[in-house]
This record gives structure tokens, C-alpha cells and sequence, in this order.
């Protein structure tokens, strides 16, 4: 029987389908298992044992073992002795004896020396492990069967690990007391570059560690390090670092070695000697485990971080971490927090760690960091800091939940701080981990900045720019300078800020209608750079929110976008635009986030108002308000000031009939040509014909309360005023002062570039003049154009007012006078020291010339 | 046997030297009554602190670098009498120069084979201004130049002893007085010790071309086992005993800073200049168009000029220096040919050791002129050989005038001579006088502070506490401050800071100003800091304390 030729078809196609499917099928199935082996790769595995041999004991007749492992690399071997009694080593080494009164001796790639040797014994009752390395740059640990010590390598251990439980490890972690005492060349915390050279293994405790973990009560387990190598007493490092875990435990972590606290370290590591023993360690594939004091999120790794090349341990990584997880913080402290006092810690104290999200995913969403300086820190060399405390905020948080930090507040103030958080053992007087977002929101704050990533930004510390560092807080807060330029830096591409000066108010943000962002209320001005390269400024006039834009690119103005009453005004090259709308001053206020429900809300309130609108587009921006727009002109606008009573003016060209007939229609009656002045307030438009004219300028002494007339070397008080009469504003302009004296002297008393003149406005300079000489002194001041004439590059002087002054001679100082000076003693004994010295050298040369008769 | 003549014990000569030194003092004690202070002071009483707190001879810090035993002796005179360092420096041991005094008219008379010129000798050493300067101020150079003395005195003294049993004593003595000046200041010795290289090098010269100079064949070879034996010594004492000399010659950055501090006795300036650059309030940009102290000087040949009122006054408190400098060149001319005619007679041995050292000593003050001009030294080096430079050549040229056959002339002509002399002599000791205390009528760096001035340092020490006070244009407050200070360790903890420039930083909110201060300014040419809007925390009465008030609203 054959198949009816419709049914062979469908089957040669029904076939072709399925062998194409069955193909795609192969190919989904082969590429989840590379993916699976791919991720089974990269995930770090525990040790492996291998092979375990007894041995007889060298040291007591108790059986020992030659165990080999994958543990470092793919053939390690580990050496044990029994030190005492009499139970013989078990073949896993994973037995509590295993780990008492025992020697392990690690020889990773079986080199043919340990290269790190572990003696475990008992020390007052307590079980303890003296880790010992290589001191003389052989690669080898010397030890030896006899003695009291069974390592020879040196007579003082590198690291002593204290289990204060009793045991070492359990179900994949560590135990969760123990204490290190560190004395080698060993970095015990972070950053300890600055002393590491002065550690050495000479029987000083150059480190303790204090590790505890969750207790009756009190959920949280910290890690203290009390770091004293021998620097001097103001030497500036990090004497006290502690981190906390408020609540849960440290992650497992896959062990290395059988010892758990025993590890490896991608780091460089700081040799006993200069030139080691070069390594030859065969590694495995065995995947690098990240390291050091940074680790990803919700990870750990052994502590005791051994550079396996080296023979020596470089580090000892935390076991309570500090930033990778979400509800951890932690205290960095130039002062030392010392057992059973109070310690107010400078530095960084909380640097806390937030789960914004509520997800429990061990990445934080927010981060709140205060670096202090407490009262009278001896670290602090600032003068103006003497004596007072001051506060430096960041605070930043992750909106989106995309692992990348959305806004973040740097605030400057100064607080007292008198809360304290107790420990076993210490307290410090610091702001509780569960209050400190509320702190930082409820209270007002003198100096704050408000920076938004526009773009993909993390870091494991939230947003660095403009954390009020430098010459924000030690110049311009700390009073010792008023000069408010340029204290912000330029940012990143990418990123906008915000800041204000004199904030004092709590840290509201504010979400502006035009620009739909969010902003730092009471801004008094800010940044956008651009990734295009192009940056936005933003200007307020009521120092509440932002009501102008003006977008630059490459030094020059492309656009402008200002609130005038009753709309929104836009200038670009071409035109000038109007669009009639009214606009709340913002659409919503707000407080930074503090917990899971103020985040949440917070995005429910950005998803609501944001809208999609192209960075840095002002005519976007304008456009989206809706309402009806009006040209204005048919050219940029140029000089836009606000005036008092909330109006604004500008200038506009009318030089063709386009421009002039755009002017009349909102002037309502024609306009000439020529510059136009425009002005918009409360009351309409009204245009009027720009003039502009010659600048003017005075020069005038202020009378000084100390003497009418000035006299060299003393201080005289000028003032300069400069007028624009013209209705067009005049700049840039140059001003210059100079003066002239008896003699040559002179001097330049001011000398301002870039400066623009206001229309019908002008400005007022006082200076301080101090005339070196008397005499005959000429003081000018000019008005320039800004560059050099064309003909004979001089400056083109707008305008010139000139002062001619004598000065009095400073009173002389006598001889009088100058014998006064000093003398202790009363008026008629001043010379009698002298007239008796000159006397008395008379009368000895006398006898000396005439006693002993003409020979010598 | 009668004693040769110049051992003719002519003690009574040693009772002028003994009384012009101790009017000396308190003269100078008596301008400022104690109350002065200058930066040579200051270092070695804070070291002496630094001693003391820690009974250590090396402390960690604020320790001489180049010897121990000064501020070792201020300590010990400390612990025995109960005054503070500070009176010890200014009141107690200035009247060691009593002691230089006697030292310099034994040496002189062993030279000069007489009481008399012994005792002129060291009324001239008393009046030369420099000498006199260093030896009354808190330095170590008031041991030093006595121990060099000490030195030259037991050198001459051994050559009179043809046995060893006479000479042992003195050369046991010299070779202690040898190591106590290198305890002393190091490099100073060492100076010292190229000049004994240098002599004997060139007295090989001599004897080789002159051989009737066999005579000073023993005479050289003394010279060249103190050579040996003081460079081991300078070697021990660098190398093990006190560390910080090899540390302080570390720092020095070029070779020739090096060489020049070991063998051309210069040291590293404790500058007389601003603390700070200049900078700060404004002062509208005037430029002063008097010579002021504030310019950093580059060379201590100009720092000459800013120092006194004007250049006369300058070479009016110096003619005697002048005078001797050209009488030394004259004189060792004149004893070059001598020596190269006649050679050098067993007697003239001591003269012929004082005149091979005024050479040396000479040479090497050129080569350091030299390069010191020439910009070879980078770290404004300072010039120190001058005294002993005119500790050799007084007796050289006193010793000259001795040997010179004067002609018979008219009782009429020595009086005028007489009186011009002792005229000379006074006109000499009131320059050395003014000079030596820096006093204000001729000189622009003041040295004495007021006890108004002293009175405010107390109560900035409890008041103001860690912050930074401006202290006038000069380190004249700044150092007064040190010596105002009690000697214990803790009394500086929460010290403020004084500093001192032209201008006031910004970062400094504290201003201090005294009458001594206006006095200053007219002196100087300076300009006083506008305290006009400060605010005034502090006034005696003549001195006020001003608070710069901050230019932000943050701070108080």
C-alpha cells in the first residue's frame, strides 16, 4: 500500500519541521549545559581532598598525616604533626583534634617547603592558632620536632587566631567569636599603606581583632581592629576601624583550605625580605576568588589572604563586611576607640548601608556616610577648625533598583552628635544605624550640593561629586574665605548638580515643572554636563527653585529658557519665542527617602511627573508646557536681566521688517530699528528703542575715622563706581585701577575682566589702598573693552576718572624712641649700662696702655 | 735658672680681660633685662627642653642636631639651680665669657710670650662685635670658641715641653677639649680640624723648601697626629655616638652644601625672614619702596644691608673689624717674609702656628665667599668662621706690633697715642656693644620683646588654644614666645600657633599687635594688618588681639 501523495508531503514536511526543531532543540539543551558548566566553573569551590597518608609523628609518637588537596592549586600538601597527645590525626582533617595540639605544615604546589605553618594549641584555656611564615626570604617555615616550640622560623608567631567558641568552623562558616592578634608585616585593616612599613614580626602586637557575631539580645556582629604599630602619637591613620552587621549573619563561603580562616590573596603582598625566594607555584584552574577588602555583594572569603607566591600573608580581609551588603555599616576612626570607654571617632562615623529596596538582595540602595571632625581633633591641622565640630554628609541612593546610584546630597553643617552606640567592651558616641537617615533629614544644614546621575553610575560608596571637600569646607565654611567662585568642581559628563551656599533649611528636594527634574530647593544655581559635551545652567532668581536654563556648547550661549510672568520665554539663534502659561513654582516637595515606603512613594511621585524629554533640549522643554507661543522675534535675545517686582527685560535686534514687525504686533504700535529693549512684567509687554552710550566711572577716598588726611603705610579706603546710562548693557568690559607715586611706585588696586554693565544700572567697588611712600600719589580708574585695539594693541578706554591724593609721611622714629624700646628699666637708668661699659673700657685701656711701661 | 720671660707669671694682666667681660654683661643684661630672644636661642633652649623631658642626649624631637653638650649643660644647670632654661640662657650662662675672658689671656700670653699683650689680646677679642654677639647669645659658640682657645693654648703650651712627662698633661687636656668641641657642634670641628690638615700640609711646604726650619719638623708632626686623631674622633662621634649629625648631613641635598658644611664651617640659616610667604590680605598691591626684612634673602651678604638703619651705621658699629681684618693681612704678609727670609726661631713657634691657622682660616673664609657667590651652595648656608678667624688673627697682628722696632719718639707722641688708643678702645666697645644687642636705635632686627608683649602669651596659651596668631613681620614674637614658655613638655601641647610674615594669611584669624609693633612699622617700612573690622578680644593696654572676623557667616 503506498501513501497517498498528500500524506507523503505533509510527512516530508511534518519530517523537515521536526528535524529542524529537534536540531534547535540539541542546540538549546548543548548551550544550557556549557552555560551551567560555565557558571559551575566560575563559582569558587571548595577544597577537595585528595589523598591522605599517615605518617609517624616526628614531634610525639601520635599518627600524623600527609594529606594532599585541591585547594590552592590542583595538588597541595598538608603536613600534619600531632604536637600532643596521643589521637591520631584524622584522614579528612576535619576533625576537632585536627585542630588542636597539632602542626599543619602548607605546601602549596608542593614546592617541597611550607610555606605557611599553623600551630594549634592552647593557650590559657583557649584554643589557639599561631600562623607563622617566612622571615628570612627562603620561601621556607623552619620548624623542628623538638622544643617547646615546634617552628624555629622565628621565635614570635605572624598572626594568633583565638577561637573564643572552642572550635573553628561549622556548617560553611566561621565561628563567630575570635580574636587576632597580628605582629608581622601583615595589612590587619584597610588602608594600612600608611603604617605597613613599621610593622614587623618582633613580638609587638602590631594589630588586635575583635570578632563577634550575634548574641542574646543584640542581633548585630561587628568587627573591631585596634591597629597600633610604633608611629608617632599625631602620626594621621586609621587607629579604629569597626564594622557592623546589624542583623543576620556573614555569608558561607566556599573554604580554600580545611582550616577555614585560611585563604589566598590576589594582592601584592609585603615580603619579609627583600628579594624572596621566586615562586613556582603550578596553579590550577581554579577560579580567582576576589579578594582583598573588596568582594562582590553578599560574598566573603577566608581572612587570613596568603600571596601563595610569596609564602606570606598580605592581608587579613574582613569578617563582618563593610560595604558589600545592605544593612552594614561601618566607623573609620583616627581616634582610637579604646575597651570600656566613650569614643567620639573623626573620620568616617556611621558610613552606613541601606536596603532602600526592601529586596534583600545584599546590594544597598542607599548610603549615608558622615566624616567628622570632632571638637579639638588633634588630626585636624586646619586652625580654623580648632575647638568645633563640623559634619560632612553624603547621602545617596539608588532610585531604580538597577544598582546604580540615581541622586545623591552632600551637606555640610554642624551638629552635635551625643548619642552613642554600646558594643561589649566600647561605645561610641556616634548616630545609631537605624536613625541616621532621619538624623541627616531632620535637621537644617548650612552648605549643600544635590547631584543626579543622568547616566549608568556606581560605585560601592555612592556619588564622589561634590561631597563638599576642599575649599568648601576648609575655605569657604570655615570662614576663611569668601571667595565663591569655582568651589565646585566641573562634573562628569553625565551628571548634573545643584548647590547652595546657605541653605539652612533641612535637605528638601523640589521637582521643577519646566525641566521636569528634580532639584535641590533653595539651589542657588547649578550644572548639567551633557554627555554631548554640551552643559545647561541653571539660575534662580528666588533662590527657591529654577526658573531660567541656558544651554552652552563649546564656551557659547545656543539657547536660553527663562519663567517671565505669565510663561515660559525661549531664545535660541534664530528666534525668540513666547509661551503663554501659568506653571507652579514645583510640582511636588520632598525629603530624601528614608526607608522602603518614602523610596517607593518617591518613585511613584518621579513616574508620575517625569517626562521623556531629550538632555539638555531647551526647546523641548519649552515646547512640552503646552500653551500658545508667540514669536517674540525673529533673533536671539541678548542682556535678559529680571527686574525688581518680578518683571524681566532683555534686548532684541529689529534691523530687518520681520523683526520689526513682530516687535510692533507685541508692542501694539510700530517699532523702530535698531536694538529694541523689551520688557515684561505683570502689566504686558512694552518695547523700547535700545540706546546704547559711553560708560562712566569715579574714584573717591573714603574717609577714614583714624586721620583725614592718609598717611603712607596706613590703610585708606576707596571707591569706585561705574554707571551704564544706556538702556543696552555694555560688556564684557574691563575694570582697572591702578595708582602712581613719588619715585616709581605704584601699584594695581583692582583689575576685573569679563564684567558686564547693566543697562541703566551700575556697579560699586570699594577697595583697600595702601600708599607705600608719601608724596604725590595719582589713582585712575578705567573702564576698558574688553581685548586690545586693532591699530596699536593698547586697551580701548570707555571711560576714565582720575584722584590725585597726598599722602603724609608716616611720623619718623627717633633715636628716643627707638632707645625706649625694650628698656625695662626707668628713663634715668637706660644709658647706665652703656655709659658704665664706655667708661669702664676707657679706664681698662687706660691702665692697660700706660701700666707696664713702654715694652710688651 | 731663671723662667724663660714669657713665663713671667704676669697674673694680674688676666684682672682687665675678667672686668671689661663682666661689665660687658651686665651692660647687656641690663638693656633688656633678660628679656629678649633670637633664633640661635631658641633652638638650642628647645633643645635643652627636649633634653631634659626626654634624659635622653638624642631626643626624638627638637634636639640639636650637631652636639649634645650644650644643651646638656643648660640642663645640668638647670637641675642644679632650679631657674628655668630660659633664665639660664639669657642671664646665667652669658656670664660664661668671664671664662672666655681668662681662656683667651692664657692663650694669648703662652703665644705671645706676655701678660700684657696677652691681656690686650683679649680686650680686643671682647670688642669685636661679631665675637661678641655670639658669645652672648643662648648659642653653643660661647663653649665652642672657648674650648678652640682651649685648643691653641694646650698646642702651644706642649711645645714648650721638650719631655714627655711635661707635655702629657696638656695634650691629655687638649685631646679632652678636642672632643668636647666636637660634642659640642660637630661641624665645627671639623672645621677646625681641616685648618690643622691644612697647616700641616702647608708647613710640609715650608720645611721642604726652608730646611733650616727643621725646627718645626716636631712642631708639624704634632700637627699631624692632632689631625689624625681628631678626625677619628669626629669619625666615632659621627658614625656611632650621636647619630643625628649623620642625619643632619643627609639633609643637605647637594655635594657641595655637604663639603661646605663640613670644612667650610657654614651652616643652614635659621632665616631672619617672614615665616610665611607673602599672600593674604590685601593690601591693594602697594608695593613698599623701603628695604624691608620680609624679603626672603637669597645671601647673608645682603640680609648685611636690611639688618641696620643704613649702611654707615653698618660700617661704624664694624671699623673695628675692618681694622683688624686689614692689620691681619698686613701682618701675615709681613710674618710671610719674615719667615721666608729668617725662617721660624724655636720661640716663634707659637706665633708661626698662629699665623699658618689666620691663613688657613682666611683661605677658607674666601672659598666660602666664593662659593656661596658662585650659587653652589643651595641652602642659604650661613658663614661661621668669622670668629675664629679673628680669635687667630688678633694675636697674629698684636704679636707683629711686638716684634716691630718702634723709633724712639717724644713723650708727646705716645700720649697722643695713648689717648687715641683708648678713645679707640672705648669707641670700640659701644660699637661691639650696640651691635652685639642688636639694639634698636641702629639696628632693624629688635630682639627684645616687652613685658606687655610677654604678658599676652600667657593668656593666649589659655585662651586660645591650637589656632594660628599673627605675630608681627618677623620671628622677634615668635621666638619670644619660646622663651617666654615654661620647660615643661606638656605647656606646648594646646600652645597656639605664632607665625610671622609681611601679610597676614587667610588662614589666620588672629592678629596680635603692640605699641613695639608701630614702632616697627615705621622702622620698616611695613604695613600693619588691617584690623580695623576685627574684633578686638584682647587688650593691655599695648597689646591688642584681634579676631579677624570670618568671611562666611558658619563660623564665629
Amino acid at each position: 500500500m503506498t501513501w497517498p501523495r498528500r500524506s507523503r508531503r505533509r510527512r516530508w514536511r511534518n519530517g523537515v519541521v521536526g528535524a529542524l526543531l529537534g536540531c534547535l532543540g540539541a542546540a538549546c539543551l548543548l548551550n544550557a549545559l556549557a552555560a551551567a558548566e560555565d557558571a559551575a566553573d566560575s563559582a569558587p569551590r571548595p577544597f577537595a581532598m585528595l589523598s591522605s597518608e599517615p605518617v609517624a609523628g616526628p614531634i610525639v609518637p601520635a599518627q600524623g598525616r600527609d594529606a594532599r588537596c585541591r585547594c590552592y592549586t590542583a595538588n597541595d600538601r598538608i603536613l600534619v604533626h600531632r604536637t600532643a597527645g596521643d589521637v591520631p590525626v584524622s584522614a579528612a582533617l576535619d576533625q576537632p583534634s585536627d585542630f588542636r595540639d597539632a602542626l599543619w605544615l602548607i605546601d602549596a604546589g608542593v614546592r617541597g617547603h611550607p610555606q605557611i605553618a599553623v600551630w594549634f594549641h592552647d593557650v590559657d584555656g583557649l584554643l589557639v592558632g599561631d600562623v607563622f611564615q617566612d622571615q628570612d626570604g627562603d620561601g621556607d617555615v623552619a620548624w623542628r620536632p623538638d622544643g617547646d616550640r615546634p617552628v624555629s622560623e622565628s621565635a614570635f608567631f605572624s598572626i594568633r587566631v583565638v577561637a573564643r567558641d572552642g572550635y573553628w568552623q561549622r556548617d560553611g562558616r566561621l565561628a563567630p567569636n575570635l580574636d587576632l592578634f597580628v605582629d608581622d608585616r601583615i595589612a590587619p585593616a584597610f588602608n594600612a599603606n600608611t603604617y605597613l612599613d613599621s610593622m614587623a614580626n618582633d613580638g609587638r602586637i602590631d594589630a588586635t581583632i575583635r570578632v563577634r557575631g550575634p548574641r542574646s539580645g543584640d542581633p548585630r556582629s561587628f568587627d573591631w581592629r585596634d591597629v597600633d604599630p610604633p608611629m608617632p602619637k599625631r602620626a594621621g591613620f586609621l587607629r579604629t576601624t569597626l564594622t557592623v552587621r546589624e542583623r543576620g549573619l556573614e555569608p558561607t563561603f566556599a573554604p580554600v583550605f580545611p582550616w577555614y580562616p585560611l585563604g589566598f590573596s590576589n594582592e601584592g603582598t609585603a615580603s619579609a625580605v627583600a628579594d624572596p625566594a621566586p615562586a613556582a607555584v603550578p596553579r590550577d584552574h581554579l577560579p580567582i576568588q576576589h579578594a582583598g577588602f573588596d568582594r562582590p555583594y553578599g560574598t566573603t572569603t577566608p581572612p587570613l589572604q596568603v600571596d601563595w607566591d610569596a609564602g606570606r600573608v598580605a592581608l587579613i580581609g574582613e569578617m563582618v563586611t563593610s560595604r558589600w551588603s545592605d544593612d552594614t555599616w561601618f566607623t573609620y576612626s583616627i581616634n582610637r576607640v579604646a575597651a570600656d570607654t566613650v569614643t567620639n571617632p573623626n573620620f568616617e562615623s556611621p558610613f552606613a548601608f541601606y536596603d532602600l529596596a526592601d529586596d534583600d538582595d545584599a546590594v544597598p540602595e542607599m548610603i549615608v556616610r558622615a566624616e567628622r571632625i570632632v571638637a579639638n581633633d588633634p588630626t585636624i591641622v586646619n586652625p580654623s577648625w580648632v575647638g568645633r565640630a563640623n559634619q560632612k554628609v553624603r547621602y545617596a541612593w539608588d532610585q531604580d533598583n538597577t544598582q546604580n546610584w540615581s541622586f545623591k546630597l552632600g551637606l555640610l553643617g554642624q551638629h552635635r552628635i551625643e548619642s552613642v552606640v554600646p558594643f561589649p567592651g566600647f561605645t561610641l558616641q556616634t548616630v545609631p544605624y537605624d536613625e541616621f537617615p532621619d538624623w541627616v533629614t531632620e535637621r537644617p544644614w548650612d552648605v549643600a550640593a544635590f547631584v543626579a546621575a543622568e547616566r549608568d553610575l556606581w560605585t560601592s560608596e555612592g556619588i564622589y561629586a561634590w561631597d563638599g571637600s576642599g575649599p568648601v569646607r576648609d575655605a569657604y565654611y570655615a570662614g576663611t574665605s569668601s571667595d565663591d567662585d569655582d568651589l565646585f568642581p566641573e562634573l562628569a559628563p553625565g551628571l548634573r548638580g545643584d548647590y547652595a551656599l546657605d541653605l539652612g533649611d533641612r535637605p528638601w528636594l523640589t521637582f521643577n515643572p519646566v525641566d521636569r527634574q528634580l532639584h535641590l530647593a533653595g539651589a542657588e544655581t547649578g550644572i548639567w554636563a551633557l554627555e554631548d559635551g554640551g552643559r545647561i545652567r541653571y539660575l534662580s532668581s528666588s533662590k527657591q527653585t529654577f526658573d531660567g536654563w541656558q544651554r552652552w556648547d563649546g564656551g557659547l550661549l545656543s539657547a536660553e529658557l527663562y519663567r517671565v510672568p505669565g510663561g515660559l520665554l525661549y531664545s535660541d539663534a534664530r528666534e525668540t519665542l513666547f509661551r503663554a502659561v501659568e506653571i507652579p513654582a514645583e510640582l511636588f516637595r520632598t525629603l530624601p527617602p528614608t526607608d522602603h515606603a518614602e523610596w517607593a512613594a518617591l518613585g511613584s511621585l518621579l513616574d508620575e511627573h517625569e517626562r521623556d524629554l531629550p538632555p539638555g533640549d531647551l526647546r523641548a522643554m519649552f515646547d512640552a508646557v503646552g500653551g500658545d507661543a508667540i514669536r517674540v522675534a525673529a533673533a536671539p535675545l541678548s542682556g535678559f536681566r529680571r527686574l525688581d517686582g518680578g518683571g524681566a527685560r532683555f534686548a532684541v535686534s529689529a534691523a530687518d521688517a520681520e523683526g520689526r514687525g513682530l516687535l510692533s504686533r507685541l508692542a501694539g504700535r510700530p517699532v523702530g530699528a535698531g536694538m529694541q529693549v523689551v520688557t515684561r512684567d505683570g502689566a504686558g509687554w512694552s518695547v523700547v528703542a535700545g540706546g546704547a552710550a559711553a560708560p562712566s566711572v569715579t574714584v573717591a577716598l573714603v574717609e577714614s575715622p583714624r586721620s583725614t588726611i592718609p598717611r603712607a603705610l596706613d590703610h585708606a579706603g576707596l571707591r569706585v563706581e561705574a554707571a551704564n546710562p544706556g538702556t543696552l548693557d555694555l560688556g564684557p568690559v574691563r575694570l582697572v585701577v591702578e595708582a602712581a607715586g613719588p619715585g616709581g611706585a605704584s601699584a594695581t588696586l583692582a583689575r576685573r575682566e569679563n564684567l558686564t554693565l547693566d543697562g541703566e544700572a551700575g556697579l560699586v567697588e570699594d577697595l583697600n589702598w595702601t600708599p607705600a611712600v608719601p608724596g604725590s600719589w595719582r589713582v585712575e580708574a578705567r573702564i576698558e573693552r574688553a581685548g586690545i585695539g586693532v591699530y596699536d594693541a593698547a586697551p580701548v578706554v570707555l571711560a576714565r576718572a582720575e584722584l590725585r591724593q597726598e599722602i603724609a609721611a608716616s611720623p619718623a622714629l627717633g633715636i628716643a624712641e627707638s632707645a625706649a624700646v625694650g628698656w625695662a628699666t626707668t628713663a634715668p637708668w637706660r644709658l647706665a649700662g652703656f655709659a658704665a661699659l664706655v667708661l669702664t673700657a676707657a679706664t681698662i685701656a687706660l691702665v692697660a696702655v700706660r701700666a707696664g711701661g713702654r715694652t710688651v | 735658672m731663671t723662667e724663660p720671660r714669657y713665663l713671667h707669671p704676669e697674673r694680674r694682666w688676666v684682672l682687665l680681660p675678667l672686668a671689661f667681660a663682666a661689665v660687658m654683661v651686665a651692660a647687656v643684661w641690663l638693656r633688656y633685662a633678660g628679656s629678649w630672644a633670637e633664633t640661635d636661642t631658641v633652638a638650642l633652649t628647645t633643645a635643652a627642653r627636649a633634653t631634659g623631658a626626654e634624659g635622653t642626649i638624642n631626643p626624638s624631637a627638637g634636639g640639636y642636631r650637631h652636639g649634645f653638650s650644650y644643651p646638656s649643660l643648660i640642663v645640668f644647670v638647670a637641675a642644679a639651680t632650679g631657674l628655668s632654661m630660659a633664665t639660664i640662657q639669657v642671664t646665667v650662662l652669658p656670664w660664661l665669657l668671664l671664662l672666655t675672658a681668662g681662656v683667651a689671656f692664657i692663650t694669648f700670653r703662652a703665644v705671645l710670650g706676655s701678660g700684657r699683650a696677652g691681656a690686650i689680646c683679649a680686650l680686643l677679642l671682647l670688642v669685636q662685635a661679631d665675637f661678641l654677639f655670639v658669645n652672648l647669645r643662648g648659642s653653643h659658640e660661647k663653649v665652642t670658641w672657648t674650648l678652640v682657645l682651649m685648643l691653641v693654648y694646650t698646642l702651644v703650651a706642649s711645645f714648650r715641653h721638650h719631655r714627655f712627662a711635661g707635655a702629657a698633661p696638656l695634650t691629655i687636656v687638649f685631646y679632652l677639649a678636642g672632643f668636647g668641641l666636637i660634642a659640642t657642634s660637630a661641624f665645627f670641628a671639623s672645621s677646625l680640624i681641616a685648618s690643622f690638615a691644612l697647616s700641616f700640609l702647608g708647613g710640609l711646604v715650608v720645611i721642604r723648601w726652608f730646611p733650616r726650619d727643621r725646627e718645626l719638623r716636631p712642631f708639624l708632626r704634632r700637627l699631624g697626629y692632632v689631625f689624625a686623631t681628631m678626625s677619628v674622633f669626629s669619625y666615632l662621634y659621627v658614625a656611632y655616638l650621636f647619630p643625628p649629625v649623620r642625619t643632619s648631613l643627609g639633609d643637605l641635598e647637594g655635594v657641595a652644601d655637604r663639603i661646605a658644611a663640613l670644612y667650610l664651617n657654614v651652616e643652614s640659616s635659621t632665616k631672619s625672614t617672614p615665616a610665611q610667604p607673602g599672600g593674604g590680605d590685601s593690601t591693594g598691591g602697594a608695593t613698599a619702596a623701603t628695604a624691608t626684612l620680609t624679603t626672603a634673602v637669597a645671601s647673608p651678604y645682603k640680609q648685611v644691608s636690611a639688618a641696620w638703619t643704613n649702611t654707615t651705621t653698618y660700617f661704624a658699629l664694624t671699623g673695628f673689624t675692618w681694622v683688624l681684618i686689614a692689620a691681619a693681612a698686613i701682618a701675615w704678609l709681613v710674618n710671610l717674609g719674615r719667615f721666608f727670609r729668617r725662617g721660624v726661631s724655636h720661640g716663634e713657634a707659637p706665633l708661626f702656628l698662629v699665623w699658618a691657622f689666620a691663613g688657613v682660616t682666611g683661605l677658607q673664609i674666601a672659598g666660602a665667599v666664593v662659593v656661596d657667590a658662585s650659587g653652589a651652595l643651595g641652602s642659604n648656608m650661613q658663614l661661621r668662621l668669622f670668629p675664629p678667624f679673628v680669635l687667630l688673627v688678633i694675636p697674629l697682628v698684636v704679636g707683629t706690633l711686638q716684634r716691630l722696632r718702634w723709633p724712639g719718639s717724644r713723650a708727646g707722641v705716645r700720649g697722643v697715642a695713648a689717648g687715641a688708643g683708648v678713645l679707640c678702645f672705648a669707641y670700640f666697645a659701644g660699637a661691639a656693644y650696640l651691635k652685639a644687642t642688636s639694639d634698636p636705635v641702629v639696628s632693624n632686627k629688635w630682639i627684645g620683646y616687652s613685658r606687655s608683649e610677654a604678658v599676652v602669651f600667657g593668656w593666649a596659651n589659655a585662651h586660645l588654644g591650637g589656632v594660628t596668631i599673627w605675630g608681627e613681620f618677623d620671628e622677634r614674637i615668635t621666638t619670644a614666645n619660646v622663651m617666654v614658655a615654661d620647660d615643661r613638655p606638656e605647656s606646648a601641647a594646646n600652645s597656639p600657633i605664632w607665625v610671622s610674615g609681611s601679610q597676614v594669611r587667610s588662614g589666620t584669624r588672629y592678629v596680635m599687635v603692640s605699641d613695639v609693633t608701630t614702632r616697627r612699622v615705621l622702622r620698616l617700612g611695613e604695613i600693619m594688618p588691617d584690623t580695623g573690622g576685627d574684633d578686638r578680644i584682647y587688650d593691655n593696654g599695648k597689646v591688642q588681639v584681634t579676631h579677624r572676623v570670618p568671611d562666611s557667616p558658619y563660623v564665629p
